[in-house]
């Protein structure tokens, strides 16, 4: 193969705006969930579908589209169908959540124009997705675990709007909740992460050697498990924990045949993110609230942060500097980071959403978690 | 080895892998290096396919290599046969990455 010029770089704008896009709507849920921790432990509180929405489809979706621009091509070991496409996707993304969490908070009347929006950016995503992975020279696991999280990143919305359309038409289903939930946090944000976690732990730890048969039998047991805790059997439950036992293991595996001894930011981070995923399946059957919490201000919120710490330095590089590499000095990924704003955020980060389903206050916390963490992102763009 | 290859050994020796800290060569990445003026020619590969550094360390190793007296043309060939194995790193990397 011949080096080309930058034929897999895709313009710094596209995963840059969707992460900046996603950490203001970080910033607002953050200060929701700070101002109104009542909405928490109420169903379908105005303040609480605003905040989980900006917080999960906002935020973490948002990092994730922007990821997968540029992991994708990783992944698939080919090029974006057509990279320019990203932009309407961020603009319907982006529009749809503001009209989305005004409309819970405050109009109603918005919510199904936010709600079409997101949709739309979302189809848009997948069908650019599904024009990519045509492209791959080969298939392995990783790309199997990308291409379920864009089937689930279709479905969430969809039985999202259903439940929407169901209220409106008078055959609303508490229980359908769950179905919107279920795809949401396992299916986007279980797999996603779990799944790109394979790739991105083994790359920032130089680790070779582990196959991908684990991360097989993981997508099996997620998916199940998903499947049957939406039919409301119990055996789901234990799939899910099983699947979890299994991330475990791999992880175990990744860090045993790593060849980079320290463990950076990005990786303690998703450590500490798979612990209060272990919190957030140990609490399901007991409270799902707390489930909830730990589960998206835990694991999402740490795993999400502590990545961004990796992909934006390699972004900006890339860039910036990738250009004058071999021509002149450059610096390295690790010294574009200010890493104690980093961790100082993941620290509050943690500490807000250990305590948050105990002691509403923590939700000043975690907010406060917001700024270390930004200000090291907005560095990182200086710098 | 000539002069000319032991300098585009040490011109290699300051593109670095921004993620790992350590050149492409103690990286063990550069399979082949012919330097015959006005010509040179490089083979190499990455840590892992589909790495996301692919266009960027190829372009970086060819600038460095332009900068080699009478070298007009720099030819890099990015390959994963064979793939790249831990095997590689030198002793000094292994040291840098902590295992030592």
């Amino acid at each position: 193969m011949w080096v080309t010029a930058h034929n897999r770089v895709i313009p710094l704008s596209i995963p840059a705006g969707f992460v900046f896009l996603g950490e203001g709507f970080f910033l607002v849920s953050g200060f929701l969930l700070a101002l109104h921790p009542e909405a928490l432990s109420l169903p379908r509180h105005p303040w609480g579908l605003a905040l989980a929405h900006l917080f999960l489809l906002g935020f973490g979706v948002g990092v994730l589209l922007g990821a997968m621009h540029q992991l994708l091509p990783v992944v698939l070991e080919a090029p974006l169908y057509r990279p320019e496409w990203g932009y309407p996707v961020m603009a319907l993304w982006g529009l749809g959540i503001a009209l989305l969490a005004w409309g819970f908070a405050q109009a109603p009347s918005l919510v199904p124009a936010g709600g079409a929006l997101v949709l739309l950016a979302l189809f848009l995503f997948a069908y650019h997705a599904y024009l990519t992975f045509r492209q791959a020279p080969r298939w392995n696991r990783v790309a199997t675990a990308l291409a379920w999280v864009v089937f689930y990143l279709i479905l969430t919305p969809l039985l999202g709007l259903l439940q929407a359309l169901s209220q409106r038409y008078g055959f609303y289903d508490p229980e359908r909740l769950a179905w919107h939930l279920l795809a949401g946090l396992g299916g986007v944000f279980l797999l996603s992460i779990l799944g790109v976690g394979y790739k991105l732990v083994s790359m920032f730890t130089l680790t070779h050697g582990v196959d991908e048969r684990i991360l097989g039998l993981f997508l099996l047991a997620a998916n199940l498990g998903l499947l049957g805790l939406a039919m409301g059997e119990r055996l789901g439950y234990l799939l899910l924990l099983l699947a979890y036992a299994l991330a475990l293991y791999d992880t175990w595996r990744i860090l045993r045949n790593r060849m980079k001894k320290a463990l950076d930011i990005g990786v303690r981070h998703y450590l500490l993110g798979l612990f209060f995923l272990g919190l957030a399946l140990l609490a399901l059957p007991f409270d799902p609230v707390w489930a909830a919490l730990w589960f998206a201000l835990g694991f999402v919120g740490l795993v999400v942060t502590g990545m961004l710490y990796k992909i934006l330095p390699f972004l900006v590089w890339t860039h910036r500097y990738a250009p004058k590499a071999g021509k002149e000095k450059v610096p390295m990924l690790k010294e574009m980071l200010p890493e104690k704003a980093g961790y100082l955020a993941g620290g509050l980060l943690a500490l807000g959403a250990l305590l948050i389903p105990f002691l509403p206050w923590a939700g000043w916390v975690y907010f406060m978690g917001v700024f270390p963490h930004a200000y090291a992102l907005v560095e990182v763009m200086r710098r | 080895m000539n002069p000319l290859e032991e300098q585009a050994w040490n011109l290699l020796r300051t593109v670095y892998d921004p993620e790992l800290g350590l050149d492409v060569v103690n990286l063990g990445l550069i399979y082949e290096l012919k330097v015959e003026p006005p010509r040179a020619y490089v083979r190499m590969t990455l840590t892992t396919p589909g790495c996301p550094l692919h266009d960027s360390m190829g372009d970086a190793v060819r600038q460095a290599l332009s900068r080699l007296p009478g070298v007009e043309a720099v030819e890099v060939e990015l390959t994963f046969e064979p793939p790249w194995t831990p095997d590689r790193l030198s002793p000094e990397a292994r040291q840098l990455l902590g295992w030592v």
